[in-house]
């Protein structure tokens, strides 16, 4: 019986044939031992045969869900395989995949049950150039920071690792739940967290720029909308 | 006689509950709904043919007008209704996000276990290869000697 963890490394995927194939080859080269699945969010181009040519394990979304939607197949598909970890990297090559470590560590010496990568521990690559977004992530921060009693400094960061307990906490309250908004969903999921009492952890990561093609979560339309949804999921996080 | 309108509005009011049945009949709305759209088609008669109601209602918003007490009570409903529309179309649209995620992971599981059926297999038809051949040529030996 081997005594290392089961590690599954997610890569939510949405039209990235450009960089899904290298990020998939990084991670497996890095760490042959993790399991790797891309989860598809019913893309239209390559995604789905250059994630497979490169050798991940490919879960499709029968459609267009939402980002969101397919970070929880990657947590339903830990929670049901039995994975002592889950870790969730970008596949538009923003994170750096020689980080995984960096965040397993807290959770395999039982720091932390969540830890979550962040641009602002560091003040070398944070690759935040666009002032609009960098004033958005900090507002989002110092509000969570403030509501809920923590030191957050990038809440949106999706660059996030948990172990068993906070999977299967989690999934079982999105269980109940209804979805959550792809552009709050990492806020969300931070206030859900500390209310039920997992342990977070950031550790400081470099952010890199777009390799290819536009940010999907920051159009016009989702920037105006963030403020009014930010609001909109503090209120709920204080009614539930 | 009947005034106009109250011939109008029952008239619509049997439609309605008619056209209800009919759609309960061919199993194309649920129980709920069905019960939403009976209560409207009756509360719809029952304005349309007992003008006692108009008064009522005239009194309850404080007007001399039965066409304004009857438009904001449409105005009110409507919006109730709105609500429950939205609130049933973000349940739906939970669970066919659950859906799509089930649907998913099923389909990968399955993928996976036809990849190491097939791999099993394949191993199996060459070890089975291998001892016939091995046989063959013991058998050949055999002969030979």
């Amino acid at each position: 019986m081997s005594l290392s963890p089961k590690v599954l490394v997610m890569i939510p995927a949405y039209n990235e044939e450009q960089t899904v194939g290298r990020i998939v080859k990084s991670v497996m080269d890095l760490h042959p031992g993790f399991r790797v699945v891309v989860v598809d969010d019913g893309s239209d181009d390559g995604t789905v045969k250059n994630a497979a040519e490169a050798g991940a394990e490919v879960v499709s979304l029968p459609f267009h869900c939402g980002g969101s939607i397919a970070i929880q197949t990657g947590y339903l598909m830990a929670a049901r395989h039995n994975f002592d970890y889950l870790v969730k990297i970008d596949a538009d090559g923003q994170h750096k995949p020689e980080e995984v470590s960096k965040l397993l560590n807290p959770l395999l010496e039982g720091e932390a049950d969540i830890t979550v990568g962040s641009r602002y521990r560091t003040h070398e690559n944070n690759n935040d150039h666009s002032t609009v977004k960098a004033g958005g992530r900090l507002f989002s921060s110092s509000l969570v920071s403030l509501f809920r009693k923590m030191e957050i400094t990038d809440v949106t960061s999706g660059m996030r690792a948990w172990n068993r307990k906070a999977i299967n906490v989690l999934m079982d309250q999105y269980r109940e739940r209804k979805i959550v908004e792809d552009s709050v969903f990492w806020v969300a999921e931070t206030i859900l967290a500390s209310k039920l009492g997992l342990r977070m952890k950031e550790v400081a990561i470099d952010v890199l720029p777009r390799i290819y093609g536009k940010s999907k979560s920051f159009s016009t339309d989702k920037m105006l909308m963030y403020p009014v949804r930010l609001i909109t999921t503090l209120i709920e996080a204080v009614l539930s | 006689m009947f005034e106009r309108y109250s011939v109008i509005g029952v008239a619509f009011a049997l439609a309605i509950i008619l056209l209800d049945f009919y759609l309960l009949k061919k199993r194309r709305i649920q129980g709920r709904s069905f019960a939403l759209w009976f209560t409207i088609g009756v509360v719809l008669a029952l304005f349309s043919t007992v003008p006692f109601l108009y008064s009522l209602l005239m009194s309850l918003y404080g007007t001399q007008e039965a066409i304004s007490a009857v438009t904001a009570t449409a105005f009110l409903f409507f919006l109730l209704m709105l609500l429950y529309l939205h609130t049933r179309i973000s349940e739906l649209q939970s669970l066919l996000m659950k859906l799509a995620m089930e649907i998913s992971l099923i389909k990968h599981d399955r993928e996976q276990v036809e990849q190491e059926s097939t791999k099993v297999k394949s191993e199996n038809t060459k070890k089975r290869k291998d001892k016939n051949e091995r046989k063959t040529s013991r058998s050949r030996r055999k002969t030979s000697v």
